[in-house]
């Protein structure tokens, strides 16, 4: 394989003639011409723990007539998710595979959510009778952690207030 | 056996592995009258409960996320200014990162949020300067390490930690390891270490020092039925082909009470006369988790943060993907 012979352009590399980004696209949408509504989401940086959840719950959508995932090679840190819906009547609205998704999506937030809560609301029991202490669930409230630049600026303008 | 529930453990197969009720429609209200945690076991930092009610899949996804993705803080980077001990600079830099700290992760930020730029809220400095002396009026010949050296041990508990900027408000008590007694090279009169350290936020699957967990695993609950009534010696030779405590034999009757004790070794299925006697099941959306942490945050909470890191890969593939076909 031929080395990258591109350096001018920190974002790309070109290997003969094609040229390839150096860092992954997030996420990618690769559409067959047959089937318009089906689509391969080209998924960077995840792996087997999204991409088996995602498989399950798409699979669950009534509307989803296939979907199948894959890591094509371990190296890539990427995923493959291929979501087919199911052919509709004529005269019926097409259903989307990103609609799709997107539904899919949510539902595994909301589904995080609960879990999540129950995850918690069971801890806080089992230690309230056990007499253990309770830890903190929620990340501690840091007043400087996100607020910092805006702090900044706010001293800047008040030094520019003293100066007048 | 309901083969929606159940997966049978037979002699050399699995029956019914996948749920025949698996294209149900999934829906939240569905999912949220299943769902069920109960809690085991929680002793320091170790947990046992059971999440019922979730397909492997999520199981799945909360086992790795806990094991590679929670993040945690530790030594990314050793500054060696002395080091005359037997182990080499890199080895010696190896066995310090994975040394656990006992701080809360979610009070910091990642280098990269930073633009690899180091300050206060995402790096916490530590020093570690030993030197070996021999000690004054050790009696000769003496065999006893401590009565004849100063410091023969660097110890974890010699990290010690420097706040910067106002670290010293932000954390009340200092920052220090998990544990005090970890041994990190012995030295000898004359030898010494010494360096500062820095410790960065990361996560499990960059390095394993980053993993929030000793041990994070799930089985499927074993579920065990006797077929029939099991007396007298056979009830007695039942019991032992399981783990203690599965099996008990009262008045002279076999009676699964503990099945969930069970390693499913499957060991009755080797005597002819005690296979047919029994059902060796697993319940198919039970798991039980065994959640060990290394100390920096306890067991239930890094369980809330991994299911909380799952919601975050989604939410972020939901951005990227109404970025690119736009919101409804």
């Amino acid at each position: 394989m031929d080395e990258p012979t591109d350096f001018e352009d920190p974002e790309r590399y070109k290997v003969g003639d094609e040229t390839y980004a150096r860092d992954l696209e997030a996420l990618k949408i690769l559409r067959g011409k047959e089937d318009p509504q089906s689509a391969t989401f080209v998924i960077a940086n995840e792996d087997h723990t999204l991409g088996n959840s995602l498989r399950w719950i798409l699979n669950r959508d009534p509307r989803v007539d296939f979907c199948g995932y894959s890591q094509p090679h371990p190296s890539d840190k990427l995923i493959k998710l291929r979501v087919q819906p199911k052919p509709v009547e004529e005269g019926e609205e097409p259903v989307d595979a990103t609609e799709v998704l997107r539904d899919a999506l949510k539902n595994l937030m909301q589904m995080c959510d609960h879990m999540s809560e129950t995850m918690q609301t069971q801890a806080r029991l089992y230690r309230q009778q056990q007499g253990l202490s309770i830890p903190a669930y929620e990340a501690p409230e840091e007043e400087d952690m996100d607020e910092e630049d805006d702090d900044e600026s706010e001293v800047a303008e008040d030094d520019e207030e003293e100066q007048q | 056996m309901d083969p929606r529930t159940h997966v049978e453990m037979a002699r050399d197969h699995v029956l019914h592995p996948s749920n025949p009720d698996a294209q149900d429609a999934y829906d939240f209200q569905a999912f949220k009258e299943k769902f069920k945690i109960e809690m085991q076991a929680i002793d320091g930092m170790d947990m046992e409960f059971d999440m019922i009610g979730v397909d492997a899949a999520i199981a799945n996804a909360v086992r790795r996320i806990l094991i590679s993705e929670v993040p945690t803080m530790a030594i990314e980077q050793a500054y060696i200014y002395h080091n005359s001990s037997v182990l080499p600079d890199e080895m010696l830099a190896h066995r310090i990162g994975l040394i656990p700290l006992a701080v809360d992760a979610r009070r910091f930020r990642t280098l990269e949020e930073d633009n690899n730029e180091m300050n206060d809220l995402n790096t916490l400095v530590f020093d570690l300067d030993v030197e070996c002396k021999h000690r004054e009026g050790a009696k000769a010949g003496e065999t006893d390490k401590n009565k004849k050296y100063i410091n023969h041990m660097v110890m974890s508990s010699d990290i010690k930690w420097q706040p910067k900027g106002n670290q010293k408000d932000r954390f009340k008590t200092a920052i220090c390891p998990v544990h005090e007694d970890i041994p990190i090279v012995e030295l000898r009169p004359g030898q010494r270490v010494s360096m500062e350290l820095h410790c960065s936020k990361g996560v499990g699957k960059l390095h394993a020092k980053w993993s929030p967990v000793a041990t994070a695993s799930y089985r499927n609950a074993p579920h065990i039925v006797l077929k029939q009534r099991v007396t007298g010696d056979l009830a007695y030779r039942l019991q032992q082909c399981f783990t203690d405590g599965v099996i008990e034999v009262r008045d002279g009757e076999a009676e699964v009470v503990n099945s969930r004790a069970d390693m499913m070794s499957r060991e009755h299925l080797r005597h002819d006369d005690l296979a047919p006697l029994v059902h060796t099941t697993r319940r198919r959306n039970h798991f039980i988790f065994q959640v060990e942490s290394t100390g920096a945050l306890e067991p239930d909470v890094l369980v809330c943060e991994a299911v909380g890191v799952l919601k975050d890969k989604c939410s972020r593939l939901l951005d990227q993907l109404n970025a690119i076909t736009g919101t409804e």
